[in-house]
């Protein structure tokens, strides 16, 4: 029997490969932002909304990580920017290693942000970086105002806080300064902006979050 | 899910550390696993046990240490902590630093080696 001390943190390769990433990135002197929420709130028609307000004054790329299929990088690029899907056939997240092959297929040179929409999901991908500068996250009002309690992990890691649907706010009884208030009392730091994709309510503090995020 | 992806990352460092070490087998090891990850041990030693099948750790004993929650507040206050959302219990504040129950750590492994196995297949044919 041998026995072996080890102490290797597990997420170490994952870790390896998002520092990878990040030279890359900074290399190509691109910012990069890692987009988080769970399915339908709102991730790819928020990209719509921020292609077009920010086209041409900034070259936006976006990498769309999908479970399946390829109907959202199509949106990305029918909205002006360019898109490379990833099918992660199954995995709930996008990881370092998935990212980077995706990154391949770009040139960095030629963006100033590039945006990974990560798999919709509260949870996992919270856990994994890809080599971003910063993570953004959305949680639409009608997902209810307990789920910054519910799902923590998330909004600790995340820099900015998009509440959006904002026009729902008549007919769905969840309570946006409780989710403020509780995302600050899990991330003291954390950005939040109210937003509605529908309407563009509020979606120039976005724009101009992700301005001060590339000058930075 | 996460799980897997974590179940998957244990098993190739196992797998590098059995070969770095001239192990043939691995018999058990010992993961600690923060509070706050978010982890479900079962589910962990299911996807453990699914993707080890057929590597170096097929079969082997898993030993998972469950790190409790700590925090810090600026105001010098240490307490337990057992999920995100949490405020000083001196001041009131939130934003204290978590100093633990974040670990995802493979700590420990014992394994056999070529030598170990072949003495023992030996011993058990002259049994």
């Amino acid at each position: 029997m041998t026995r072996v001390k080890v102490v290797r943190d597990i997420l170490e390769a994952n870790e390896r490969l998002a520092g990878e990433n990040r030279a890359r990135f900074d290399a190509g002197r691109v910012r990069v932002v890692n987009l988080m929420s769970a399915p339908g709130a709102g991730k790819t028609t928020l990209l719509e909304r921020t292609i077009s307000g920010l086209s041409p004054r900034l070259r936006i790329g976006v990498v769309e990580g999908d479970i399946q299929g390829s109907s959202d990088a199509e949106r990305i690029e029918r909205a002006g920017a360019v898109a490379v899907q990833i099918n992660t056939d199954g995995a709930c997240h996008l990881d370092a290693n998935m990212v980077a092959s995706a990154v391949a297929e770009l040139d960095l040179s030629a963006l100033d942000l590039l945006v990974i929409e990560n798999v919709g999901n509260l949870v996992c991908p919270a856990e994994f970086n890809v080599g971003e500068h910063a993570k953004a996250m959305i949680l639409s009002l009608a997902e209810g105002d307990d789920k910054p309690a519910k799902y923590p992990l998330m909004f600790r890691e995340s820099r900015v806080l998009l509440i959006n649907k904002m026009d729902l706010a008549p007919y769905v009884d969840a309570d946006p300064d409780r989710i403020e208030r509780d995302a600050r009392a899990i991330n003291p730091e954390i950005d939040v902006l109210r937003v509605s994709c529908k309407t563009g309510d509020g979606l120039q503090g976005w724009l101009g979050w992700l301005e001060r995020l590339v000058q930075g | 899910m996460h799980e897997l992806a974590l179940a998957q990352s244990v098993v190739t460092i196992l797998c590098e550390e059995a070969e770095r070490h001239g192990l043939v087998q691995v018999d058990a090891f010992r993961l600690q696993v923060g509070e706050l990850r978010a982890v479900v041990p079962e589910m962990l030693e299911t996807c453990l046990e699914a993707v080890g099948r057929g590597t170096v750790v097929e079969g082997a004993r898993v030993q998972l240490e469950i790190v409790p929650g700590r925090a810090r507040c600026g105001c010098g206050e240490e307490f337990a902590v057992g999920e995100l959302l949490f405020l000083c219990p001196g001041c009131g504040r939130p934003g204290g630093a978590i100093i633990a129950g974040q670990e995802l750590t493979l700590v420990e492994l014992e394994g056999t080696d070529g030598e170990e196995l072949s003495n023992e297949n030996e011993q058990g044919e002259r049994a």
